[in-house]
This record gives structure tokens, sequence and C-alpha cells, in this order.
């Protein structure tokens, strides 16, 4: 499964993306939206966990434009809180069970991870 | 509540919330990082135990990680303890130029959300004028939520301070394509109530791209009795 990580936070993002190859995922990570437009162009992937506070961009103006480009993509989103605002348009644009708050278990992580293949496997 | 406050209380409250929800969701962040920083040591430890290999480099790299994020959220929490504490005093004398420092400290997030870096003034200036320290905080953040607002293009905003007679002035200098008027209206429009408050004023120089906060450096009887409600 590749998987692309999409946080401001480098040190988080990259260190995210370490442990899920530890577990055999292929994770890439860039730190704002339009480079993940433009890596998006040239590499394919399962899944794309992004952060809904990003600079410029927001999580959720990302996924619009990644699924206008990738419509089979699938989406995981990472907030830092979330205000209410936050939790219901990420949760209604993810799907709830894809909506995870930071700091993210890593368990949880895989396992919906893991439900995303199973799906896919399915589909 | 309306979405423009109507008075210096209104605009207090909402600039508290504000500040409130930017630094709690920093601290999240940096809090977030040393969780992910903590779980990839115990992965290592987990490999070290099945006699993969592991680096001292990257442990090392790791702690010095772990020990700049917990620094990072030790300056989060001694700015919020400041800010707390500036409504202690409603009235005191201030060294402005630490306190645009503090306010644009404060403000680091949002600039870095809209993709602005604040640059400061780098001279030592001892400019001091008596003010109400909670609400001059709130002005010049109303400042910068504007001007930070304008474009979502990297670019820095200089400030300065002058001292003029009986005023000082807070300088922002923006960049050339930023709609000066537009911002100093919307500015205006926001901060009116605190304006009032702290017997400030606004100016603009479009031509030159400045907006100019002028705090006189001496409240008088009437400002010191106006009331906030």
């Amino acid at each position: 499964m590749r998987v692309l990580l999409v946080d401001d936070e480098e040190e988080l993002v990259s260190t995210l993306a370490e442990r899920l190859t530890m577990r055999g995922i292929d994770a890439y990570w860039v730190t704002s939206g339009h480079a993940a437009i433009e890596l998006i162009e040239h590499e394919n992937f399962d899944v794309a966990i992004l952060d809904i506070k990003l600079p410029r961009m927001s999580g959720l103006e990302l996924k619009r434009h990644l699924s206008r480009r990738k419509p089979n993509l699938k989406f995981i989103f990472l907030t830092g809180h979330g205000s209410e605002q936050d939790y219901v348009e990420g949760s209604a644009e993810a799907g709830n069970p894809y909506y995870l708050v930071k700091p993210v278990q890593i368990e949880i992580l895989m396992k919906k991870l893991t439900e995303i293949f199973q799906q896919e496997g399915n589909s | 509540m309306s979405s423009t406050p109507n008075t210096a209380g209104q605009c207090g409250l909402t600039f508290f919330g504000c500040m409130s929800a930017s630094i709690s969701h920093e601290l999240k962040n940096a809090l977030a990082i040393i969780n992910e920083q903590a779980g990839l040591l115990e992965d290592l430890a987990y490999l070290l135990q099945k006699g993969g290999p592991v680096s001292p480099d990257r442990l090392q790299t790791l702690s010095g990680s772990i020990l700049r994020q917990v620094k990072r959220a030790d300056g989060i929490i001694k700015n919020m303890n400041r800010f707390a504490h500036s409504i202690d005093e409603p009235i005191k004398r201030v060294n402005l130029n630490d306190m645009l420092c503090f306010t644009a400290s404060l403000s680091t997030r949002l600039a870095s959300m809209k993709c602005v870096t604040l640059k400061t003034p780098s001279i030592e200036n001892n400019l001091e004028i008596q003010t109400r320290p909670f609400f001059l905080e709130n002005l010049i953040w109303i400042c910068f939520k504007h001007i930070f607002n304008a474009r979502e293009q990297p670019r820095d905003l200089n400030l300065s301070l002058e001292n003029r007679e009986s005023h000082a002035a807070i300088c922002f200098q923006l960049e050339d394509e930023t709609p000066t008027p537009i911002i100093f209206q919307h500015i205006l429009e926001e901060s009116g109530p605190i304006l009032c408050l702290l017997h400030a004023e606004l100016h603009e120089n479009p031509e030159n791209h400045l907006i100019y906060l002028m705090l006189p450096k001496k409240m008088d009887d009437g400002a010191m009795r106006t009331s906030i409600e």
C-alpha cells in the first residue's frame, strides 16, 4: 500500500512516515498542499493522510484537488484539535471513521489503513 | 455576538478566544511530534531486541528532536502565561518594542499559516508608553490579521517604531502588491472600539504601502476613565 502524508509540521510527518514504513507501508511525505499536488502528478497512491489545517490550502481544499486528479484515492484526515466546525466539516468530508485527532495512535492509524486496504480488495 | 464587535470588551473576548485556540493548537502539534518520536524510539528498541540494525546517530538525532520540541512547548507555555497576565494591570507603562515583539511572537502561527514572515525591529528601542497592555496586544493582532489575510503568497511584513513628540507609532510596511486602502478599512472597521479606548489613531500612506498605528505616550484622565464594557 502506498500512502502520502501531508502536514506542515515536518518532524511530525517525517517521523510518522518512518513508523509506517517500519510497518510495511510505502510511505511518502510532503509539507504543503502544493507539493502534494505536484507529487501526485507523477506518483500513484492508495491513501492520502492530510492535516486539516495546512498553510495556504486547507486539507479539505487539498482533498478536492487530489480527488479530481485521482478519483480512486482514499483519505484520512488529521487534526490538532478540532474546533467543532473543523470536526463537522472534516467528518462529513472524510466519513467519520477516517478522521483522527492528534496525537495519532499508530495502531489506530494502521487499523484504518487496513480497513481501507480490505475495502479496496473487496471492491 | 455580531461578527464585528461593537465594544472593546467584545473585541477583547474575541481576541482572547482566538489566541487561546491558536496557542492550544500549537501546543498540540508539539505534543503530537513528541508522541511520534517517542513511538519511533519504541519501534527502534523493538527492532534492536530483534537484532535489527539501529545506528546510535539515529537515536541521538531523535533525542535532539524531542528536546527541541520540549523547548518549543516550553516557549509556547511561557508566552501563554505572559499573555494571560497582560490583563493584570489594566494600565501600565510598557516598552513598545518589547510589546510589539511579544505580540508578533504570539501571532507566529497565524503568520505562518498565511506564509508571512514577521520582521520585528532589529535595533534595541527603549520607547515607552503608558497604555492598556492587553488591548494594545489586541489592536496589533487585529492589524496583523487583516494584513496576513490580504494575500496568500510567501512574503515579509516589516515592523518598525517611530518616536513622535507626544505619540509613538508602530509602522506596518506592506509589500507593493498589497491593497493597502482595503486592509486599512478592514482594520479600522474591526478596531474602532479599541482605538477609542486607547485614544489611538490609525493612518495610512497608500503610495508607500504603510499603515501607522499612532499611540499616545501617556493616557490622559479621559482615556483612563473610558469604560471597557
